[in-house]
């Protein structure tokens, strides 16, 4: 069940608001969250429900493990255990495909290779759960003694498939007590709107775009305006079906009481890879500044080793491919020139430069990170990067792009102006006087009313998308 | 949670005087319940609106409710299949089609003066005979007429889309069968409907000459 689809906002969603509203007690409220959670894991896919509530259990005990250790060595043990058995878990179901093909074409061997069905999510809930153990080993955390509400933290339905990857801190005290405010509710609403409205209206309408240039198997023929415009509508289209989804899952926590970190912070406003990085996926970017740059290398810490292990980690969490690897190495290396430059120097060169700069590894980036084996893979990539240039044996400028172009153009006009923070505006905007902030909030509403309106009649189209993130 | 960090989470802004307190709880209820009254509305028409089960643009069946079985259930084919009969059977779903067409065909602006020529043309000479083999019998007809204020879909959205799939080169649409209005991109096909037989003006029987494309009715 998908969020941007009518099923999950006009049905599932109802639901699930009228009943944790019936149930007063925060008990009840929990295990409403805890069932409805479930049943909107288990929608598709039912068995791989018991693999996330093994996964629970498993790590609910070595919380409890690391909690009762009384020397160091036995919290080691137990934090040693739940590491592997949860890199192990993904590594298996995730990964193992693609090692033994790899392994296969490398040595001309035919060993069997595992047919594993992707489980939506699984990156997610298993970083949540890693997070989680890791802190307790580190005394961050006091472990979870209820079982029920380690579950509830890891089963969470708004963050539990996309995202953004939940500190267990970040919402341990509100899983103990918290309450619904008429500011919660009104702008974790009005979030959700408006994650709904940038993946209905603006994403899903992007894509059509990126389908009919990069998609098809006519990737060779493109010519370089061609190429580029597919690969810049995709960096819109990336933004708004990731960011959308996070707008809906802490607009959703929000109703629900709960408050979720950020997870963008308009990464197109960036004037360098490293502030990108800052802005994009930020629950992510964290999670490995904080959990993998502690890691010592024979015996003490080299920054560079560290750098490499992060940026390898983070294209390979994305899939299973080598486009993500290289994805990975690919920002690996720009962050490593930026770190060798210097802030001082890169602050000293002008500013329009350092946005040309920017935006260009970014949406090469986002070429690098389309072109998965289900796309053509290395291959098709190579066509794409060649026809980028002026190597491209198709010319400069086509009909195609030109006819896509106009007959877009309010679309594109208005998602490179939703990149900008213009909620942002409006509200500082609205400090300024009571009658401007009232003036403001009236069409906030009506804004969100009419995109509420607008986003449920596109959802009718049974093309809408799912989130790309979702298969990760 | 301590109270301090709970309430710095619930209230981002510095207290003001009452008089700014007040009017911005108004505003809060007045954003809840303007929202909600929309969403429930919908949440409602969507519960207790007539699903229909046949569409006659589309010439089809509408997806039925699965029947519930624990076999079915494990193995996901009840709650796809309910997925599938819920998006497919929206009350009233052709006039949310239909505004979902023109939406798309008001993305952006018309290329050009309204008609397109894709690709080389060929000079066709008038004297030649009927038989001419100076052009191979399996050349691609090279030219498309585009005519985008026929029909909502033709000059929708995303135009190269259809040039694009019909070719294996972006960049020479074989043939390009405008889409009538109404109809959504899925629904895209050249098989005859009940209510609006297909044209049967793209059969091109000779290879040399170009096809050249008549864009179908709009539906009214």
């Amino acid at each position: 069940m998908i969020f941007s689809s009518l099923i999950f906002t006009y049905a599932f969603l109802p639901i699930c608001l009228i009943l944790y509203m019936l149930v007063k007690p925060l008990k009840g409220k929990n295990a409403v969250l805890i069932i409805l959670s479930l049943f909107f894991y288990a929608w598709g896919e039912p068995v791989r429900v018991g693999l996330l509530i093994l996964s629970a259990a498993v790590n609910y005990f070595i919380g409890i493990w690391i909690g009762d250790a009384k020397s160091e060595k036995g919290q080691k043990a137990a934090i040693s255990v739940g590491l592997v058995f949860n890199i192990g878990m993904i590594a298996v179901i995730k990964y193992s495909g693609f090692l033994m093909t790899n392994v296969n074409s490398l040595f001309h061997s035919s060993l069997p290779v595992p047919d594993i069905a992707p489980l939506a999510g699984i990156s997610f809930y298993t970083f949540q759960i890693i997070s989680y153990i890791v802190d307790c080993y580190w005394g961050k955390v006091e472990p979870q003694r209820n079982f029920f509400k380690l579950l509830l933290y890891i089963s969470l339905f708004p963050q539990l498939i996309a995202g953004p990857i939940v500190r267990y801190q970040t919402i341990a005290d509100e899983i103990e007590d918290r309450t619904t405010t008429l500011q919660d509710y009104s702008e974790g609403f009005s979030r959700f709107i408006v994650g709904l409205a940038k993946k209905v209206v603006l994403a899903d309408q992007l894509h059509k775009i990126v389908d009919s240039f990069l998609g098809s198997s006519g990737v060779s023929s493109l010519t370089i305006a061609g190429s580029w415009y597919g690969v810049i509508v995709y960096s819109l289209y990336i933004y708004f079906d990731f960011s959308g989804y996070s707008d809906m899952a802490i607009g959703i926590g929000r109703i629900f009481g709960f408050h979720f970190n950020e997870n963008f912070n308009h990464p197109y406003l960036c004037a360098s890879i490293q502030e990108f990085w800052q802005r994009w996926h930020i629950s992510l970017g964290t999670f490995f500044r904080d959990y993998l740059t502690p890691i010592t290398f024979f015996g003490y810490r080299n920054k560079y080793l560290s750098l490499a292990l992060v940026w390898l980690c983070t294209g390979i969490w994305h899939g299973a491919a080598w486009n993500y690897i290289l994805w990975g190495v690919y920002y690996g290396l720009f962050i490593l020139f930026e770190e060798l430059l210097g802030k001082k120097r890169i602050k000293k060169i002008p500013i329009v430069i350092r946005h040309i700069y920017s935006k260009l590894v970014i949406i090469i980036g986002f070429g690098i990170f389309y072109f998965d084996d289900t796309k053509g893979g290395i291959k098709n990539l190579g066509l794409f990067l060649r026809n980028l240039t002026p190597a491209n044996p198709n010319g400069a400028l086509g009909i195609a792009e030109k006819i896509s172009f106009c007959n877009n153009l309010f679309l594109i006009i208005a998602a490179v102006v939703c990149t900008f923070p213009l909620i942002s505006w409006f509200k500082k905007l609205s400090e300024r006087s009571l009658a401007a902030k009232s003036v403001i909030s009236v069409s906030g509403t009506a804004v969100c009313a009419a995109l509420l309106i607008l986003s449920s009649i596109l959802m009718v189209d049974a093309t809408t998308q799912a989130f790309l993130y979702w298969h990760f | 949670m301590s109270d301090k960090k709970k309430s710095s989470k619930n209230v981002e802004e510095k207290p003001r005087d009452p008089k700014a307190e007040k009017r911005e709880k108004a505003l809060r209820i007045v954003n809840v319940a303007v929202l909600t009254t929309i969403f429930a509305g919908i949440a409602l028409f969507m519960t207790f609106g007539k699903r229909p089960n046949v569409s006659y643009t589309e010439n089809r069946n509408l997806e039925k409710p699965p029947e519930f079985t624990w076999e079915g259930y494990w193995s996901g084919y009840v709650t796809d299949q309910f997925s599938k009969y819920y998006n497919d059977t929206v009350p009233e779903r052709a006039a949310w089609k239909l505004f979902i067409s023109n939406f798309r065909a008001h993305l952006g602006v018309k290329y050009g003066n309204g008609v397109t020529i894709v690709g080389e043309v060929p000079v066709i000479d008038n004297h030649s005979k009927p038989d001419d083999t100076s052009k191979p019998a399996n050349s691609v007809p090279e030219v498309v007429i585009k005519k985008p204020e026929d029909g909502g879909a033709s000059s929708n959205g995303d135009a190269s889309s259809n040039a694009v799939s019909s070719s294996s080169n972006p960049k020479v649409p074989a043939v390009v069968i405008p889409k009538p209005s109404g109809t959504s991109d899925t629904t895209e096909t050249t098989e005859p409907t009940e209510s609006e037989p297909a044209p049967d003006n793209t059969e091109n029987t000779n290879p040399n000459v170009p096809a050249v494309v008549i864009p179908s009715r709009p539906t009214v």
